[in-house]
């Protein structure tokens, strides 16, 4: 009798226990043979041990829960969320949760995780390290000067009271909608990958120096024009009138009605997106933007 | 009845040939220093023909022993009196003008006499031009320049009544905006007014060659100087016979006039936006005077156009219509042009 509940215990647990993990990460293996790293970073000794202290996952999930606060529903309505953002925006949107940090600063952990693994070269990424107990978003390529250092922080800040009250599903969720209103650019840098040529500018310099020359010429010409006309036709006869005999009676002055209307004040659009994008160079050689990390 | 009696315009003194100065506002004789009042000048005038045994007609509806000159090829029609000789049109500058003797017709009520003199005149329409770049060379021509004329022209002056109620929708607007919505109000009134407004001489020019919207551009002229007719004022100075009919004049002192009025009734309304919406202003002239007002003219031709500036004889205001001169446009053009391309080319490569 003993025998058969204890292993019906242990049925049900592994049922239950399977029912909550039928997802798990699934992570590949790096060898000296094949690192598994993006085809435009150069291997070097100094970055071997990054390399290999990152997990190599399928780019395409976008959601990697190793740490499994989020169940399976959830992880697959962040999945579509994070899809639907990179067909608008054509940029990543990648989330990390993890248990174990394998005693790496999490700041790196995340550039790492995002340089070493196929990842597009513009995106975003947030990791909730509850190894350290720290969150931190990551920004690369484009999504450096689309996110300036003041909104990256300002995300960051508004993720703390679902942090610290544990709910991290709703972390993420608000991470991403965040993500969405301040995706504008706000400065005007080249994504990576443009090619911006020096020889048309200086071409294009002079054609706007030539337009603003002649610009301004007519306005001056314009303004000198109308110096010579003089003549107006007299539309008053205010010096004829009489003052004493001036007299104005008000017969009546009547309320007609009034009507009030109203206008949506729209702050999602980001005016305190002003300030510029700070980057520093992961172990990759890549340059990255972001937050400050916070710690909950 | 209008005081006017045949006067030779002679000094009184000794025989010459007297002229009005404005400086002065007395006639001046150049050749013995003397200096006559209007009063002066009547009382030797009646004096001298009675002694003289002329009969004198009186005639208040004439215009005196003057002189008019009809230009062959504008019709102008410029009087002058015996003394004064007008040697080409004021108004084309052509030389091929006629003396007539005058026609009798109806004579000017009142009169403004010029205060300034003619080189008041050249110097303020030296300054006029000074400034403008884009100005053709010939105003700046002293040949052209003194062409300028003193000519008195002549005007209708009407005393105007204007009565009547004015129905006005008013309209006042506030917003303010709280956290989420920014709040419009608009509120709408309707508005009541009567006025009572009397108008005395709104001008109108009565010379039809003389273009109306120059001499609105000259006034005001203050009507403190203003002085029965006496043709003795004309000596020295050019005059037009008027050729607009007084009803038509009419027309242009109410339309200047009515608007006046709304603009007075609506000032005292104390909403913010108002539009009227029933006028029932009526304006009756009550008398229509015969003014005759001091001018400086010129006329300077520019790509055979012509081009009339007036200044006002009384108070020196001095305007025209400048032509744009093509040849400067261009040059000025190319100037700036070159200058603005420096400073962006500086602007845009060097910093």
């Amino acid at each position: 009798m003993k025998k058969i509940k204890f292993l019906f215990i242990l049925l049900v647990s592994s049922i239950l226990f399977s029912c909550f993990n039928v997802y798990a990460v699934e992570t590949y293996e790096r060898t000296p043979g094949d690192y598994r790293v993006p085809s435009d970073i150069v291997i070097t000794s100094d970055k071997i041990d990054n390399i290999m202290s990152t997990p190599s996952v399928d780019e395409s999930e976008k959601i990697y829960d190793f740490a499994d606060l989020f169940t399976d529903s959830q992880e697959s309505y962040l999945y579509s969320d994070a899809l639907e953002f990179k067909n608008n925006y054509n940029l990543e949107l990648v989330i990390v949760t993890i248990d174990d940090n394998a005693g790496k600063n999490f700041k790196d952990y995340a550039v790492d995780f995002y340089d070493y693994n196929y990842f597009d070269v513009n995106g975003i990424l947030l990791l909730i390290d509850m190894d350290s107990r720290n969150y931190y978003m990551s920004t690369t390529g484009s999504a450096i000067y689309s996110y300036s250092d003041s909104e990256c922080i300002y995300i960051e800040d508004e993720l703390y009271n679902y942090m610290v009250s544990g709910n991290y599903y709703g972390a993420a969720n608000r991470f991403i909608s965040l993500a969405n209103s301040y995706v504008s650019s706000n400065n005007d840098s080249p994504a990576l990958g443009e090619y911006d040529s020096s020889s048309e500018s200086t071409l294009s310099g002079l054609l706007q120096v030539f337009g603003c020359s002649f610009v301004a010429t007519l306005i001056v010409i314009v303004i000198m024009a109308f110096q010579n006309r003089m003549v107006k036709k007299a539309t008053s006869s205010r010096n004829y009138l009489n003052n004493e005999t001036k007299s104005i009676i008000a017969i009546s002055d009547i309320f007609l009605g009034s009507n009030t209307t109203k206008v949506r004040i729209n702050n999602d659009s980001s005016s305190s997106g002003g300030g510029g994008s700070s980057s520093f160079s992961g172990s990759s050689g890549r340059s990255h933007g972001g937050g400050r990390g916070r710690g909950f | 009845m209008i005081e006017l009696g045949v006067l030779d315009n002679k000094c009184p003194a000794c025989g010459a040939k007297i002229d009005f100065n404005p400086k002065n506002q007395k006639w001046d004789c150049e050749y013995c220093g003397s200096k006559f009042s209007l009063e002066e000048m009547q009382k030797h005038s009646n004096a001298s023909s009675v002694k003289a045994n002329t009969v004198v007609e009186v005639k208040s509806e004439d215009l005196g022993s003057m002189d008019m000159y009809h230009c062959n090829n504008c019709g102008a029609e410029i009087i002058a009196d015996e003394t004064t000789t007008s040697t080409f049109c004021v108004y084309c500058g052509s030389t091929a003008i006629l003396k007539n003797r005058i026609d009798s017709g109806r004579a000017p009520n009142y009169i403004i006499p010029f205060k300034n003199v003619k080189e008041d005149a050249v110097t303020a329409f030296k300054k006029l031009v000074k400034n403008k770049p884009l100005t053709p060379k010939c105003f700046k021509d002293e040949k052209n320049i003194q062409k300028i004329t003193g000519v008195y022209i002549p005007f209708w002056a009407y005393d105007l009544v204007c009565d009547g109620e004015m129905h006005f929708e008013s309209t006042d607007t506030t917003s303010w905006s709280d956290s989420r919505y920014r709040y419009t109000k608009t509120s709408r009134y309707s508005v009541k007014k009567s006025g009572h407004f009397d108008f005395d001489k709104v001008l109108a020019d009565a010379s039809s060659r003389f273009p109306n919207d120059l001499m609105d551009s000259i006034e005001p002229f203050d009507y403190k100087d203003l002085v029965s007719y006496n043709h003795a004022y004309l000596s020295g100075f050019l005059a037009e016979k008027y050729d607009v009919d007084e009803n038509a004049g009419l027309e242009r002192a109410k339309e200047r006039t009515m608007l006046t009025c709304i603009d007075l009734v609506e000032n005292t309304i104390g909403h913010q936006s108002n539009r009227v919406v029933h006028n029932g202003m009526n304006i009756e002239p009550r008398q229509c005077h015969y003014i005759m007002l001091p001018v400086w003219m010129v006329n300077i031709q520019y790509k055979d156009k012509n081009y009339t500036f007036a200044m006002n004889g009384q108070t020196g205001k001095i305007i025209g219509n400048i032509p744009i001169g093509v040849k400067e446009t261009i040059i000025w053009s190319i100037i700036i042009f070159v200058i603005f391309f420096i400073i962006f080319f500086i602007g845009t490569f060097v910093l």
